[in-house]
């Protein structure tokens, strides 16, 4: 057995080899293992439904074992789908005479697991949790003006500039290993926002819903985001939009930092990570301010930043088998989320747009630009 | 009732400052309270008698501040100032730097925050401040209320106008800085290129967008704006993916107000015809007959950038 990675070369006995299998028309189970963050190598088992082959995927190296020398199974596509940006992976030949008791296999797994782990410490991985807002698309919305206005039924999606850093997620993973993870607070629908973010190539994707939390304001939003996010262990980085389309208050972010006690650096369109150093470029108004600091760090980030990639068909279908776990107000430390929502609406107003709407076409460009200019002289402005 | 009083204000950048210090006066006379600010140092005789002729009645000034504006210390300075004096209102200037304090800040002191309000107003029944703000990128206009304290509101640069109340004298105290190693290493300031001005204050804007093919080619427009008086700005792209020029116009940068605004090879997404919304008269020069910009103009031409501005220059000599 042999591992190879762009951090790591570790080889491994073949009688350290960790297995978790139930007998073999069971093979749908695997252990997944997480990095928890640069600093921090934690192992967790997890099982990961629906592959076809058992399969373990260990973010940020890639592991082939083979168990029987003489048979090698291709690793398929959507197995390398479902595990993008994970990239270890076992594979296993001939599992059948590989069973045995789960917990046993599991405490083998673990030993195994920590002797890569002191291995590879000290590696680059970076463990990223991506906030994003399942918003109203501003785009599609098309609001009464005659009554006080409802966002009923209004068409939404991944925020915009959300999309921005779960894209700089999954090229931060890719670059240097390790794991990106989404999370969103919103209504069960908002899963769709998620399904989305798995395609681009997110791990893993956690729902934070609750009845009540319907109406939270940004700092109702952020305090129970901090909470989710304590559930989740250490962390490099919280990555989040400048701001969200709909109500583009760029808060959350600044109060997510203050919540996890982490350093915020905003409207970053540049960003590397180096050796657990963040460098960032902020665009401020008059001035590009260049900043340095280490993880962990909340960066929230602008649309230039990156161009978010469009989700392959394969990984679509991959990221629809995957899971997205939820976690209600009763998962969440009970104290941290006691904090009522103090921002009310009071009243919302449609302005009218009362524009003209005249187009000049399909003649003559002087015929054309001289009515227009007759008409800024009849309206007296500016000449 | 609360044991908060008093209005408090607070930018690093002294211009917003002044325009937040001549609505918190007026906030403040409407409460018969006090109104005091918050400066980043070091403080100068000219910029203290200035807040103090726009209505301020106490500067609290942190004795020694960090060579380069820094957040952390910015933060901990102001949570430090809240907790003593307890204001029961907050106006926070919404430049990028502060979008960053007043959330934090209103977390540190479990408190809410209005983001970018146009208008702030004393609700007459309550005594609650009331603020005013764009959602869904300007298709709604809310009124909202905080109900905890300090009341918490950031509003763009350029929404008030300062306003003097003639020569007056205050009260100075300089307050003990905290000391809070920043985490945050500024390593390098690169300014931007020539500002685009008070864009907010000119009549006529005329801006470019994508379909402008060159930096070069904004002479372009420029002399179409040198015709009709007006400065030239542009959209999000040309500023932020191209850097031709430092600012655009839209939500997320200067909202403009000229009687007539000509957007030249710009699209019009919706963030950016929300910084125009408030134009009296809003023209677009556009290839593309299907571009959004149409339906939220008065006047459109469909047709090539290229050759419609050159025309419209001659066609708007000859009418003068």
């Amino acid at each position: 057995m042999f591992i190879s990675g762009k951090h790591a070369n570790v080889e491994l006995m073949a009688r350290d080899v960790p297995l978790l299998l139930d007998p073999p028309h069971q093979f749908s189970d695997a252990i997944q293992i997480r990095f928890v963050s640069c600093a921090r190598l934690e192992v967790q088992f997890q099982l990961v439904h629906g592959l076809r082959r058992p399969c373990l995927a260990v973010r940020g190296m890639r592991i082939i074992l083979k168990l029987s020398a003489e048979e090698d199974i291709p690793i398929q596509k959507h197995m390398k789908d479902r595990c993008l940006g994970a990239s270890l992976i076992f594979k296993i030949a001939d599992a059948g005479s590989l069973i045995g008791e789960r917990t046993t296999y599991l405490k083998r797994a673990l030993e195994t697991y920590e002797s890569i782990g002191a291995k590879i410490r000290g590696n680059q991985m970076v463990r990223s949790i991506v906030c994003i807002k399942y918003a109203i698309d501003v785009n599609q919305l098309h609001l009464n003006a005659a009554k006080s206005p409802s966002t009923k039924g209004a068409m939404r999606k991944i925020s915009d500039i959300d999309k921005n850093a779960l894209e700089e997620a999954v090229r931060i993973k890719a670059k240097l290993g390790g794991e990106a993870i989404a999370m969103t607070v919103g209504p069960p629908e908002a899963k769709e926002a998620l399904r989305e973010a798995l395609a681009m190539g997110m791990d893993q994707a956690y729902l934070i819903t609750d009845p009540s939390f319907t109406d939270l304001d940004t700092g109702g939003t952020a305090t129970v985001m901090a909470a989710a996010i304590s559930k989740l262990g250490a962390f490099d980085l919280v990555l989040t939009g400048e701001a969200t389309i709909d109500s583009f208050s760029s808060q959350v972010g600044p109060r997510l930092a203050e919540h996890l006690s982490v350093p915020p650096v905003t409207y970053v369109r540049r960003l590397t990570i180096e050796d657990g150093r963040i460098v960032a470029e902020r665009d401020l108004e008059d001035s590009y301010e260049m900043v340095e600091l280490s993880v962990p760090a909340l960066v929230t980030v602008t649309k230039e930043v990156n161009t978010p990639r469009l989700p392959s068909l394969m990984a679509i279908l991959a990221a629809s088998r995957k899971e997205i776990k939820t976690l209600t107000k009763a998962d969440l430390p009970s104290q941290s989320v006691a904090l009522d929502s103090p921002i009310k609406i009071l009243e919302m107003i449609v302005p009218e747009m009362k524009r003209k709407r005249v187009v000049i076409r399909d003649r003559p460009v002087e015929e054309m630009t001289e009515e227009l200019a007759q008409i800024i002289l009849k309206e007296r402005i500016g000449v | 009732m609360t044991e908060h009083k008093g209005v408090f204000v607070f930018s690093e950048n002294e211009r917003v400052l002044l325009e937040l210090a001549s609505k918190g006066r007026e906030l403040s006379d409407k409460k018969s309270a006090r109104l005091t600010c918050g400066v980043v140092g070091p403080l100068t005789e000219e910029s203290a008698d200035r807040l103090f002729e726009t209505g301020v009645d106490t500067i609290l000034a942190p004795k020694e501040t960090p060579d380069r504006f820094d957040s952390e210390f910015y933060c901990s300075f102001l949570t430090e100032l809240m907790k003593q004096n307890k204001p029961e209102i907050v106006l926070i200037g919404a430049t990028k730097r502060g979008k960053e304090i007043a959330p934090r800040l209103a977390t540190r002191l479990q408190t809410g925050c209005m983001a970018d309000c146009i208008a702030l107003d004393i609700d007459a029944q309550t005594g609650s401040l009331l603020g005013t703000r764009l959602m869904y990128a300007g298709k709604a206009i809310a009124k909202e209320i905080c109900t905890t304290f300090p009341q918490i509101a950031t509003v763009p640069p350029r929404v008030f106008e300062r306003k003097t109340v003639g020569k007056r004298k205050g009260e100075i105290i300089q307050i003990a800085p905290p000391s809070v190693p920043s985490k945050v290493n500024v390593k390098e300031t690169r300014k931007k290129e020539l500002g685009v001005g008070n864009i907010e204050d000119a009549k006529v804007v005329v801006c470019g967008g994508r379909g402008v093919r060159s930096k070069e080619d904004f002479r372009l427009l420029e002399e179409l704006a040198r015709v009709l008086n007006g400065q030239v700005g542009c959209s999000r792209p040309i500023a932020a993916d191209l850097g031709w020029f430092p600012e655009w116009i839209g939500l997320s940068g200067r909202k403009v107000r000229p009687a007539l605004y000509i957007g030249c090879g710009v699209s019009g997404a919706i963030q950016h015809l929300a910084g125009i919304a408030d134009a009296r008269t809003i023209m677009a020069i556009n290839s593309n007959p299907d571009s959004p910009i149409f339906s939220a103009a008065d006047y459109g031409i469909v047709g090539d950038l290229y050759q419609v501005v050159p025309a419209l220059i001659q066609s708007l000599k000859k009418v003068r």
